[in-house]
């Protein structure tokens, strides 16, 4: 590739980048994979890249690559995981804005989401940034239908660890 | 009652001051650094098991052999073997090229997931092909050496012949449908976890 697509790519890479670090936050465990699933994902995204048309916009092309990556190319290295509280991974939010009932509801659901499977962690992080069923069945390649009523059942999995 | 999502997702969005920010000098260098993903594994495995039955192939005979199996006319089925063997190896490599080529990231993920379980079933089925050749030569030779048996062997009874026969060629099978397990295994548990999952939403 040449050194301008070079350019283009990194910034686009570093103007998104939250896309990349919110699903590192919610596929692994600790700093060290962390930093490996960012890498794995931005090789993908590097090697698509020739591929983008710009009929897109980045952010929509790079959330399938990104999550194709985390949920099927990457491989976990077991030596690395590492166990760490969701606390200090994901639960870094401005809790002094809630009541504590409320943080104290946002840590459990954080908890609950962390520990679905790899597919309804995926079905939850697009619903999350704001995605319709659409691109959610689009990038999953489910249909729309299904990922409606698999994000039902999601909810209601997660209702149920709130009010036991 | 508030939706729990909701609540959740009005949150989502604080996290993005505490996320980590890489600028373009610590980007640079991770374009340079090599993929580890399955697809690239299942590559390289694939590609070591087509060159392990290559070499299986050209594995030198001793004189001894090659003599025993001009006498028996076995040199006819062995030329047919290898004719039927090379074809099969032409055939899968490209097969299993082009199902390779086919895996692209920017697919969705449930045809992502199919196309590199489906480039992992073009090796899984090279693998049967041979091992059916490998136990057709071995009827073969092991029938031929019951009706003409060797002056060497002549005391070796036939049940043994056949024992042994089918013995090695379970044991034979056993290793690589162990190796099999394992190496795949370890590699694909999750991908095929996840997509049977996406199929089980699609019932």
């Amino acid at each position: 590739m040449t050194k301008a697509s070079d350019k283009e790519f990194v910034v686009l890479l570093e103007e998104n980048q939250n896309i990349v670090h919110k699903i590192c936050r919610l596929y692994t465990n600790g700093k060290d994979q962390h930093n490996d699933l960012f890498q794995e994902i931005t090789i993908q995204l590097w090697r698509a890249f020739p591929k983008f048309r710009g009929d897109a916009k980045f952010s929509t092309w790079m959330y399938r690559v990104a999550l194709n990556t985390a949920i099927t190319l990457y491989r976990k290295s077991k030596r690395r995981i590492q166990t760490q509280d969701y606390d200090s991974v994901m639960y870094k939010i401005t809790a002094d804005e809630y009541d504590d009932t409320v943080e104290e509801q946002l840590k459990i659901m954080y908890a609950a989401v962390k520990e679905l499977n790899d597919i309804d962690k995926a079905l939850v992080f697009l619903y999350l940034e704001d995605k319709n069923y659409s691109e959610i069945s689009e990038t999953l390649g489910i249909t729309e239908v299904n990922a409606r009523v698999k994000m039902n059942r999601v909810k209601g999995k997660l209702r149920k660890i709130l009010n036991p | 009652m508030i939706d729990e999502l909701e609540l959740l997702k009005q949150d989502w969005k604080k996290q993005e001051g505490s996320l980590p920010h890489l600028e373009a000098k610590d980007i640079y260098p991770m374009l340079l650094k090599k993929s580890s993903s399955i697809v690239k594994w299942i590559f390289v495995i694939s590609i070591a098991e087509f060159l392990f039955w290559l070499v299986i192939t050209f594995m030198p005979l001793d004189p001894e052999t090659i003599k025993f199996m001009e006498e028996g006319h076995l040199k006819t089925f062995n030329t047919i073997l290898l004719s039927i063997q090379f074809s099969g190896l032409a055939f899968f490599m490209v097969w299993f090229y082009k199902n390779y080529r086919k895996i692209q990231s920017t697919d969705s993920a449930r045809v992502l997931m199919s196309n590199i379980l489906n480039t992992r079933k073009t090796v899984k089925y090279y693998i049967w092909f041979n091992l059916t050749l490998f136990a057709i030569s071995l009827i073969v030779v092991f029938s031929f050496l019951i009706n003409h048996t060797p002056e060497k062997y002549a005391d070796i009874n036939h049940t043994y012949l056949i024992i042994a026969s089918v013995g090695v060629s379970a044991v034979f099978i056993g290793i690589l449908w162990l190796f099999y397990r394992i190496v795949y295994g370890i590699l694909a548990r999750r991908l095929e976890a996840n997509y049977k999952e996406l199929k089980r939403l699609e019932l």
